[in-house]
């Protein structure tokens, strides 16, 4: 998870401590709402939602941020479930790097067997 | 030939509309291990997986293997390959070793395993892109002929993931751009490497709708979001379909 290095690099301190729970909140990150809420939205397959986030994304952001963020989107429905599939270990060195991140994100349930 | 996303909602730009519809050409095509009518019928099959009561039930149950009983399909699969494209499309945090050794045993390949997750990942990416910019519906092409070249990696080893994969130090030969060439290449794009052609595809749309998957790792990379921006939608969706990686 690169989500805390790369706040620094923008000199924001992130709090992913909301990122596995119903709702995240308070991170830290700009636009936060929309940037997330477009993603719950289509995961979840909710058209209003979904055409809420997007449109102020892209009054916000501009439509090549908008293409970013539905990128994003795309590429972790795709990773993420070939990970899951192929039953990957996490590089080595990688937990070591995001030291307490894991615990902190709610998130050490999901490691595979 | 109008763009893949003429009428979607916001204007798309023409690399990822091109690489899409390449990828949908690609998937309905005969691949490595299975032929296009297949391919084509299982990413028709995992864009409907999300109607399937029974995936509906058991993601509400405490285990997976609680609920019991026929997927909803569309009929075009044997049960053993429908509970694959199901399961990852519907539960995919829930997979286990367990589980793969049932769908093995009951008659596929771990070759044909690889590439049918390589087709639905592949065609979900697209498809949750497509929801996104507010494209109605998604067609996959009609199958092309062509036989599968089952041709097996000789270097695929297996390691310490399900399935086999090719090392970094195997990546030679004709597959010697496989992981680009670079060193430390991140371990979710050897993933599907038992059929080197599902990582060139995945590479392709990692390319246009992310990074390549060696640029991934450096935080300072970014284009008009902020990659900590990108990195929280990357957290968020990684949490709602329960991946740890």
């Amino acid at each position: 998870m690169l989500l805390r290095v790369s706040g620094k690099l923008v000199e924001t301190d992130v709090d992913i401590s909301s990122i596995a729970a119903d709702a995240v909140t308070g991170t830290g990150v700009p636009h936060e709402a929309d940037l997330v809420g477009w993603a719950e939205a289509v995961l979840a397959r909710d058209v209003p939602a979904t055409e809420r986030h997007r449109s102020r994304l892209v009054e916000d952001l501009g439509v090549d941020a908008a293409n970013d963020a539905a990128g994003v989107i795309a590429t972790f429905n795709m990773v993420t479930r070939m990970a899951d599939a192929a039953g990957i270990p996490v590089d080595s060195g990688f937990e070591q790097f995001m030291g307490s991140t894991v615990e902190d994100a709610g998130i050490a349930h999901l490691r595979h067997d | 030939m109008p763009s893949l996303y003429a009428d979607a909602a916001i204007a798309v730009r023409p690399e990822i509309a091109n690489a899409h519809a390449a990828a949908l050409q690609q998937i309905a095509g005969a691949g490595t291990w299975l032929d296009g009518p297949t391919r084509v019928a299982v990413a028709r099959e995992a864009l409907t997986a999300h109607e399937c009561k029974r995936c509906g039930e058991a993601r509400q149950s405490l285990s997976p293997t609680a609920v019991s009983g026929p997927h909803d399909d569309l009929g075009l699969l044997s049960a053993n390959v429908v509970d694959v494209v199901h399961r990852v499309t519907t539960d995919p945090g829930r997979l286990s070793r367990a589980w793969l050794k049932g769908i093995l045993s009951g008659g596929m390949s771990d070759t044909e395993y690889v590439e049918t997750v390589g087709v639905v990942a592949r065609i979900l990416s697209i498809s949750a892109f497509a929801r996104a910019v507010g494209l109605a519906g998604l067609a996959v092409p009609e199958p092309r002929d062509g036989e599968p070249t089952r041709r097996r990696p000789e270097a695929a080893v297996l390691e310490d993931s399900w399935v086999a994969r090719i090392p970094e130090s195997g990546a030679t030969g004709e597959l010697a751009d496989l992981y680009a060439g670079e060193p430390n290449f991140p371990g979710v794009g050897r993933s599907l490497s038992l059929v080197p052609d599902e990582v060139y595809a995945v590479r392709d749309l990692m390319r246009v709708q992310y990074y390549d998957f060696h640029r991934v790792p450096n935080p300072r990379n970014h284009r008009k979001l902020l990659r900590v921006q990108e990195q929280l939608i990357a957290a968020r969706v990684s949490a709602l379909l329960e991946c740890f990686y």
